[in-house]
């Protein structure tokens, strides 16, 4: 973008979705939340080698506060309505990443009796990384993913078509 | 101290009690005690005897039956004994040990969870695992996995049937055809 220079100063000519985007991909806070050994690559992630905090990414501990929901690790039956119960908890505009293989299709328990084949069976999701459990570089790549997932999004459109819909 | 040796110190103390000394294909042997007089077997072993710790109980699907098997331990003598309870299919029903061990509560309350085993006199026989409506003991040999759990499918389309052949599949050789290089 070639900034206008103008007599009193300058402006960035820009969509107002790119304006939106960009402050929300760089600040995408994720829900503390980890069920099994794809938990400790997170933290790990989270730590000082591939520090996540360089993307704006802090965990909370509370869904309220929260734009990506990680499922890091192998979801029973019993836990999947508890994820439902947090998901919907999560303000809009939500995200989901599967990580590891047992998010993803169930993984190394995709014959057990006890485990989701799959947490895209209980909740919508985003980007799915496979890896069992996925090295700290390949979440990192997953959290990029996500954000250029979002830099896409056409949320003041969105907004817009959810407004006019109200006032029809 | 070996299994003998505890086997033959029962006898003494029971000498009515038909205990039997089995040993499988590897591992170390066990002593089958009568599903009735398990309770005063482990009393007196962990009264008398020193057998004070219970480090595992857990049940088996034997598809004849069903076992529960118990391994207590004495600190003092530093051994170990194998005790094994068969139980019928129709009937699984047996003392509980809370009352001796108290970690037996946890222990029975997975057995009755994942086998279906019932332990008399056990104060609060749910399951600790699994959700309190699920059906069936799973790790039972005959037990069938519900096609849905509260609208989650339990399978998946298999993986290999989406994708295509590499390579085309072989047509079945005619009958009589010489075999190729004969």
């Amino acid at each position: 973008m070639e900034p206008l220079i103008w007599d009193a100063g300058f402006a960035i000519p820009t969509k107002i979705d790119d304006l939106i985007n960009l402050p929300r991909k760089n600040s995408l806070w994720y829900l503390l939340f980890a069920t099994a050994c794809c938990g400790i690559e997170l933290m790990q992630t989270g730590g000082p080698r591939t520090d996540l905090d360089r993307f704006g990414m802090v965990f909370r501990a509370t869904p309220r506060q929260v734009d990506l929901l990680l499922i890091a690790g192998s979801i029973t039956y019993k836990m999947a309505e508890e994820v439902r119960r947090l998901y919907d908890q999560m303000p809009e505009p939500k995200y989901v990443l599967a990580m590891g293989s047992c998010a993803n299709c169930g993984g190394l328990f995709s014959r057990g009796y006890s485990v989701v084949k799959g947490i895209d069976k209980v909740i919508p999701v985003d980007v799915y990384l496979p890896g069992c459990p996925p090295r700290p570089e390949a979440l990192n790549h997953a959290m990029m993913t996500i954000q250029k997932r979002i830099q896409k999004d056409h949320w003041a459109q969105r907004m817009f078509n959810e407004a006019e819909a109200i006032t029809k | 101290m070996t299994a003998n040796d505890i086997l033959a110190l029962l006898q003494q103390h029971f000498p009515h009690t038909p205990f039997e000394l089995q040993q499988g294909q590897a591992g170390d042997p066990w002593i089958l005690v009568p599903a009735d007089q398990i309770l005063p077997t482990l009393d007196h072993l962990k009264s008398q005897h020193g057998f004070v710790f219970l480090s595992c109980l857990g049940g088996i699907d034997y598809t004849t039956g069903l076992g529960v098997v118990y391994i207590i331990r004495s600190l003092e003598k530093k051994c170990e004994v194998t005790l094994k309870v068969l139980l019928p299919y129709d009937q699984p029903e047996v003392a509980s040990a809370h009352a001796l061990y108290g970690n037996a509560n946890f222990f029975e309350r997975e057995a009755w969870d994942l086998l279906g085993i019932r332990f008399s006199g056990h104060p609060d026989l749910v399951r600790i695992m699994l959700p309190d409506d699920w059906e069936g003991h799973p790790l039972r040999k005959d037990y069938v996995e519900a096609p849905d759990y509260h609208g989650i499918p339990t399978t998946r389309p298999d993986s290999h049937a989406l994708l295509t052949p590499l390579y085309p599949a072989k047509p079945a050789a005619e009958p009589g055809a010489t075999p190729e290089g004969a």
